[in-house]
């Protein structure tokens, strides 16, 4: 580990960041929602759980647990996160849609 | 549903409507609206804090038909904004704030206003995301 870098904390802090900012983004959207009735924004706001939060819990929370009982091989915690980034995506874009047809 | 703060024309379009909005309003109402006491005191008391029309008729010694005839007039020249509160019972309320922060007038050929509004950053979002 160079000059006594703890990567593994690094990794944890940056994930918990990355956390924070998309609770924030996520309860702006939530807030645009109840203040516009806005649909759209319902779905950014839960857009944003899945790309910005879900992920770091499924790596930081869930890994933990399915190594240490070796439930399954750590790839299936990235493939869970990817799974929710792309749903979550997905969700951004149905959003943008929805309003198109509007 | 939203007004750019541009001055003049700002077009938007819902599904195949285009919508022309007249964005500075006319001069008369803004004046009759401000000489009104109780308009006035709703943009104060509602300055910093929203608040629900009960409350303002409490606050400003007013009755609740005649608030509730003022924030839709302040809400026609979109000076109040809106918003939903949930209670302890589940129950919603609306709760009003001032969107008015300034309001220009100039003396050309006409009178005419210009108004600068507030806006909530989860209004803003709301709009950029759904001008995408």
């Amino acid at each position: 580990m160079p000059g006594g870098l703890d990567l593994g904390a690094v990794n944890t802090w940056l994930g918990l960041l990355v956390v924070v900012l998309g609770i924030v983004l996520s309860g702006l959207a939530y807030q645009g929602y109840r203040r516009n009735d806005s649909h759209a924004m319902l779905l950014l706001a839960v857009g944003m759980l899945f790309i910005a939060v879900a992920p770091t819990f499924f790596e930081e929370v869930v890994a933990f647990y399915i190594i240490r009982k070796d439930l399954a091989p750590f790839i299936w915690v990235n493939i869970l996160s990817r799974l929710s980034e792309t749903f979550g995506l997905g969700l951004l874009l149905y959003s943008i849609y929805i309003q198109r047809g509007r | 549903m939203f007004l750019s703060e541009k001055h003049g024309l700002t077009l938007y379009h819902r599904s195949q409507v285009t919508t022309i909005v007249v964005q500075d309003p006319d001069p008369a109402d803004v004046f009759a609206l401000l000489d009104d006491e109780y308009a006035r005191g709703i943009l104060r008391a509602t300055k910093s804090t929203p608040m629900s029309a009960p409350k303002l008729a409490t606050e400003l010694d007013a009755s609740r038909p005649t608030i509730y005839r003022r924030i839709e007039q302040l809400q026609e020249l979109d000076l109040l904004t809106e918003s939903t509160e949930l209670e302890a019972h589940g129950h919603h309320r609306s709760a009003y704030q001032a969107r008015l922060e300034t309001i220009t007038v100039s003396l050309g050929e006409e009178f005419s206003v210009t108004v600068t509004r507030r806006e909530h950053p989860a209004d803003a979002l709301t709009k950029m995301w759904e001008d995408l």
